[in-house]
């Protein structure tokens, strides 16, 4: 194959992705609108598979044509993180068996595709060579790192605001899961030996506010407990949230300390309070203080999802923000030969 | 007093290892990390005049110059109050590990059998299932690679007790980077060097820090040489500085050929390909030897950097000659002009190459070379391995923090199987293993199955 062809099967993956997304959005709209009409959400999550396929087509033959990862731009690197936000909003749907989860990032992925298609000039989407500064092995694995970091972060955050809505008009709702283990205790009244006071339970009211994962084992047993309750939607999608930020945030660890790594040994220092590390130190903060916000007495109920809403703008002013805001040792124009 | 003395440390200590504390201190570096994205850094004090005048247009109404300077927040990175914060946290890190953390895993690891069903009632996940006995529901836990504690009818199960490891981990981790990051500002230094190819430096005189205890080298670096590989459309494709470190009695200790991502490392030293230039031309006119001539970096009409120098080109100091070049590739542009009054004689310029003579004005002239300058970063950091092995450990921790500590009582009464189960972190996967485990482990009844069936859609 040529680079010609390439490049125009590059055009219509974009296309088709685009499409994809469009289809797939509607789809889980309409899903959650209707929830009697059968086939919807499948369709919806099959239109999103396509719409994954597409954008990995369009990556592996952009990468043919330039012969390097292709995250070298800003076109590329938002088709990347479109594939990251797709290839987790699929393994989080599979997991948690959530429709709810899409009508919040398929907008997210195709505003992203919608943005690099129409508003990036063609000079912004062809690929090229790389510059001296992003010669080196770490490119791949620091930005590579970051960007699939980005994806948990923001698919993660989005089901925290999706929490947020399904449980707008509740004053506490109960977490489940946090590193010392809060929710696994029925009532408040029974405080754990750790010292963590559950806040009060709101089961009964949660019950009835949508989805159907609530499951009750029955038995004949004689004795009075004996139903297995299991996550409820709110509960369902609050901890489905805080495992995917549970993910992302090694991952932004990692990728901030590969980046690290590379500036010691390309530019002799590990951090130099660049806009953009500095954004992702923020950032990383910010989530930082979600996950200890979870294990904390009075910090219970909706505030933790407010933090992860607040992470969710730190991570788009960390991943694009940074660019339009100042020069930095991102923007690659130190070292520039032209 | 020693008592209320102890009262007070004991509050303070408390108070210290908070986790209220520490996410206000998230919260507030992370405000504080924003100021400085906002705000340009290290710039002069003129700038901030200028950009946040304190009459007039007063930027958000009180961003002044003078606010910027008081609070320091033209180096917010360096102000002492954000390096108190970064102090706090730290002393936070420490007193957590030792109040909470270290306390919490050993609770974590002190078990005990419930012996009668009303006791796990507190839990909320929690069933009771007819059955025969403890067995089959030990033998799932082992399948699920859970560690089973058997006593009689009675039943507890763990794993991912690593997961409560985890965090202290990362505490530990983080307070060893945070002790890098202080080594590195007390005993590092940081400068840049500009040198022609074939010349020497030395790294005697470096811009320290006031805190800096470090000592620089007496050794010195001669760059061999200085090339640029272009690729066919002109751009640059790699920096190359041919480098020896040479001892202070004239002998090689060492050479590398540096080039960007590829710095060389000597003594503890590190030199990184930087920044390049091209510094000086070797000129021939008519029958006089070679003559080297720096040049200065100048901007062209186009905005792209160039560089160029200005000879005087005749007896009468009537025509100067400007010799203006993009690059090492080879070319150069000649422009005479009358030095009195800055006018280019338009139809004079001419296009040369290295090597090739032209003739301009009635003159010979080859330019025999044109001679880089390359630019080197110099480092020293000892904070480094401490850093590294920071950033090891974090990962690690961060990794054996994902796992959830999962534990299961039962006990076995009168033909019931009493379960219950809690995990800290991954909620909904411990449901289903249960959900799973139980229907494994109930003895078959029609009803029951069916409500099973159901459980698993």
């Amino acid at each position: 194959m040529n680079a010609s062809q390439l490049v125009a099967i590059q055009v219509l993956l974009d296309n088709a992705a685009f499409a994809a997304l469009m289809v797939a959005t509607a789809l889980y709209w309409l899903a959650a609108a209707f929830r009697r009409v059968p086939l919807l959400h499948e369709l919806g999550t099959g239109a999103s598979a396509v719409a994954l396929l597409s954008v990995t087509g369009l990556l592996t033959a952009r990468w043919i044509e330039t012969a390097h990862f292709p995250v070298s731009n800003l076109y590329e690197s938002l088709f990347f993180l479109c594939w990251c936000v797709l290839a987790v909003h699929i393994a989080a749907e599979a997991f948690a068996r959530q429709r709810l989860v899409g009508v919040f990032t398929l907008p997210v992925a195709l505003g992203m595709v919608a943005f690099s298609s129409f508003t990036l000039t063609p000079a912004m989407k062809a690929g090229g060579p790389l510059v001296p500064a992003l010669k080196s092995n770490w490119l791949m694995m620091h930005v590579s790192v970051m960007i699939l970091s980005y994806g948990a972060l923001m698919v993660g955050s989005l089901v925290a605001i999706a929490f947020l809505i399904v449980t707008w008009k509740q004053k506490d709702p109960e977490l489940r899961g946090s590193s010392v283990g809060t929710g696994g205790f029925q009532k408040a009244e029974y405080a754990d030996a750790e010292g963590t006071t559950p806040a009060a339970s709101t089961f009964a009211s949660l019950g009835g506010s949508g989805g159907d994962t609530t499951v009750t084992l029955t038995s004949s047993a004689p004795t009075a407990v004996t139903a297995l309750r299991r996550s409820n939607l709110a509960e369902t999608l609050d901890n489905l949230s805080y495992r995917l930020i549970g993910l992302g945030f090694p991952l932004i660890t990692v990728g901030i300390i590969a980046g690290a790594v590379w500036a010691n040994e390309a530019w002799g220092s590990y951090w130099s309070w660049d806009p953009k590390e500095t954004w992702s130190l923020i950032t990383w903060f910010i989530f930082a203080a979600y996950l200890h916000a979870r294990i904390t007495r009075g910090w219970q109920g909706r505030r933790p999802a407010m933090l992860a809403a607040v992470g969710f703008v730190s991570v788009w002013i960390t991943y694009l923000g940074v660019n339009f805001l100042a020069q930095g040792l991102h923007s690659y124009g130190w070292l520039s030969g032209n | 007093m020693t008592s209320l003395w102890r009262d007070i440390r004991h509050e303070v200590a408390a108070w210290l290892g908070s986790l209220k504390l520490a996410i206000g201190l998230f919260l507030a570096i992370a405000a504080a990390s924003i100021a400085g994205t906002v705000i340009p850094q290290g710039e002069s004090t003129d700038f901030y005049r200028q950009s946040y005048p304190d009459s007039g247009a007063v930027v958000w109404g009180f961003v002044t110059w003078r606010f910027i300077i008081s609070l320091g927040l033209d180096e917010v990175y360096r102000s002492w109050w954000f390096v108190a914060l970064l102090l706090l946290l730290a002393t936070s890190l420490t007193i957590c590990t030792f109040r909470r953390q270290i306390p919490m895993l050993k609770a974590a690891q002190n078990w005990k059998f419930y012996t009668e069903p009303r006791q796990l009632s507190k839990y909320a996940l929690r069933t009771a299932i007819p059955a025969r006995g403890t067995g089959p529901l030990a033998e799932q836990l082992r399948a699920g690679r859970y560690k089973v504690y058997q006593r009689d009818d009675l039943i507890y199960a763990t794993k991912g007790t690593i997961g409560r490891v985890g965090p202290i981990v990362v505490h530990v981790s983080l307070l060893l980077i945070m002790a890098g990051a202080m080594i590195g500002a007390f005993g590092g230094y940081q400068t840049q060097r500009m040198t022609l190819a074939g010349d020497s430096f030395d790294i005697k005189a470096v811009e320290q820090s006031r805190l800096s205890l470090a000592r620089t080298p007496d050794w010195t670096v001669r760059v061999n040489k200085f090339w640029i590989d272009y690729r066919p459309d002109g751009s640059v494709d790699q920096f190359h500085s041919d480098l020896s470190v040479v001892s202070p009695a004239g002998k090689e200790l060492t050479r590398k050929i540096i080039s960007v991502n590829d710095p060389l490392i000597y003594d503890g030293v590190t030199m990184y390909q930087a920044s390049w230039g091209v510094g000086a031309f070797k000129l021939r006119l008519n029958d006089s030897p070679v003559l080297t001539i720096p040049m200065q970096p100048i901007e062209a009409p186009n905005g792209q950097e160039a560089w160029g120098q200005a000879i005087p080109f005749d007896k009468d100091g009537r025509v100067a000659l400007q010799m203006v070049t993009r690059g090492l590739q080879g070319s150069l542009m000649l422009l005479p002009f009358n030095p009195r009054t800055g006018e280019t004689v338009r139809e004079a310029a001419t296009p040369a190459r290295v090597g090739k003579p032209v003739n301009i004005l009635g003159q010979r002239l080859v330019i025999e070379a044109l001679v880089g300058q390359t630019g080197i970063q110099i480092k020293a950091d000892p904070g480094i391995p401490v850093v590294y092995a920071g950033f090891a450990l974090l990962m690690v921790g961060l990794a054996m923090s994902y796992l959830s500590h999962s534990q299961v009582w039962a006990i076995y009464r009168d033909g019931q199987l009493h379960l219950a189960g809690r995990t800290n972190r991954a909620q909904i996967s411990f449901e289903r293993e249960l959900v799973r485990m139980v229907a494994a482990v109930q003895t078959p009844r029609p009803r029951t199955s069916d409500a099973l069936s159901a459980a698993q859609e």
